[in-house]
């Protein structure tokens, strides 16, 4: 499948630079930035104004720097473990022959713009950070990696799995991993681990409906749908709509994903479930974004965006913890009804 | 002798993809050669700090671990009972515990999968 961005912005200037001006601008620039909002933005603005959550931008950067582009180089590691490898293609470079490299190329371009255009986040740190990745990585790897510096992926076991690169919602979550990192930086272990997991799972369908042009009710809400082969016994490597039904495979078991607290899984394996238990969230996200309705970033990725940067969101916060950080959220950007609806969410789950 | 492995089994765990794979060999189907090679493999990654990744082994508490890195354990069946040893995560991009993927290449190539129950 070939993903192309879609167009989101209506209005050339972006929307985070438009929340700028109101911040920052004269009074003239601001009465027509907020003028040029719709309404939808409009109330996100009083977010802006009201709430310290996004750290100011400086005026003079308003004015002098373009909008952020990202700045990709894919490398080769022609099946080795030695990384980066070989540097294949660079920002603005031509197509390769190769399929992963230009996979890695477009995907590490769909996961910016997502981000810039729906949260106006400027790459992994917010800070225009260059983003690299190595395809081809080991033999047979079926994996994908960000190790807090670049992006790694495998080829796959060429049975079960494919190529890494294949599923943009795969890119997107190992590069939420990096945006993570640079947020709340929940540590990898049991709850706040599979609440890692989750915001990356759920930022990487977030980054495939954008690119998509998806509505909630459009998206499949899967995981790896496209990296699986014919081998694979199931649709994809997770559900986020109906977790613990993506396989049942001869060779992998059942998928063990729970979908409420009330199934829970304690593990020592697998830094306490975390690709487990990360279905729990994750129905709650997927849950909020349907019932939201319309376009799943904007609303509801709206709100796990700000809860992920919630300055009471850490390390340790658990799945409570979250879910009252989209309560604040939720509430603060868009009123009661979408603070009800959260918290229904997280009640059919069984946090709340 | 009679702490010779009977059979060596690694589960690994994680990954993006997060599901379970398992693989295991069987020293009586080995030749003289392969299974002197798997004692000397089990010995390295039995070593303590192989094994924990550099951590000390079976601490109460475990650190946290690394996004979508796989985590391996070993399991060593011998004729004087089970013995089990757990690895720490394995960062395949970043600090590979050697002697633990020497021991997964060489159950890969002599061993079976098996399902994941
Ligand atoms: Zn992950």
């Amino acid at each position: 499948m070939s993903y192309r961005p879609a167009q989101p912005a209506q209005c050339i200037i972006p929307p985070y630079l438009l929340e700028a001006l109101v911040r920052n601008g004269t009074a003239e620039q601001r009465d027509w930035a907020l003028r040029t909002l719709s309404l939808d933005a409009s109330l996100r603005m009083a977010r802006v104004l009201s709430g310290p959550a996004r750290p100011p931008v400086a005026p003079g950067r308003l004015t002098a720097q373009p909008r952020p582009q990202p700045q990709r180089t894919i490398f080769d590691a022609q099946g080795n473990e030695t990384l980066p490898g070989r540097e294949v293609r660079a920002e603005g470079g031509s197509p390769s022959a190769d399929v992963a490299v230009n996979e890695a190329y477009d995907g590490l371009g769909d996961t910016f713009g997502c981000y810039r255009d729906a949260f106006g986040r400027d790459s992994i740190d917010d800070a225009g950070m260059p983003l690299r990745a190595t395809v081809h990585f080991g033999q047979a790897w079926d994996n994908a990696q960000w190790n807090g510096e670049a992006m790694v992926f495998g080829d796959g076991d060429g049975t079960l799995f494919g190529s890494f690169t294949a599923s943009i919602d795969v890119i997107g979550h190992e590069l939420t991993h990096g945006v993570t990192q640079y947020e709340a930086g929940l540590a990898y272990l049991d709850q706040s681990g599979a609440l890692n997991e989750s915001i990356s799972d759920c930022f990487g369908s977030l980054v495939k409906q954008f690119a998509l042009g998806q509505t909630a009710a459009q998206a499949d809400w899967l995981i790896g749908a496209d990296l699986v082969l014919p081998g694979f016994h199931g649709s994809a490597l997770r559900s986020m709509s109906a977790p613990g039904t993506a396989y049942d495979d001869p060779v992998l078991g059942k998928d063990p994903q729970p979908a409420t607290m009330r199934d829970y899984v304690s593990t020592a394996q697998d830094n306490g479930g975390v690709h487990i238990n990360s279905g729990i969230p994750n129905r709650a996200f997927c849950l909020v974004a349907t019932a939201l309705g319309g376009h799943s970033w904007e609303q509801a990725g709206t709100i796990w965006y700000d809860a992920l940067r919630d300055a009471r969101v850490g390390p340790n916060t658990r799945f409570a913890g979250f879910a009252q950080a989209t309560l604040r959220a939720a509430q603060h950007a868009y009123g009661d009804a979408a603070s009800a609806t959260v918290r229904s969410a997280w009640t059919d789950v069984g946090v709340l | 002798m009679s702490s010779d492995p009977l059979r060596v089994t690694i589960t690994r765990s994680g990954g993006v993809a997060g599901v379970r794979r398992v693989w295991s060999v069987e020293v009586r189907s080995l030749s003289a050669e392969q299974s002197a090679e798997l004692r000397r493999l089990v010995a390295a990654a039995e070593e303590p700090r192989a094994a924990a990744g550099g951590a000390p082994p079976n601490s109460s508490r475990p650190s946290p671990g690394v996004p979508d890195a796989f985590s391996y354990t070993m399991e060593v069946e011998r004729r004087t009972g089970h013995r089990r040893t757990v690895t720490g995560p394995v960062t395949d991009t970043a600090a590979p515990i050697e002697a633990v993927r020497r021991l997964l290449d060489f159950l890969r190539t002599y061993g079976t999968p098996k399902a994941v129950g």
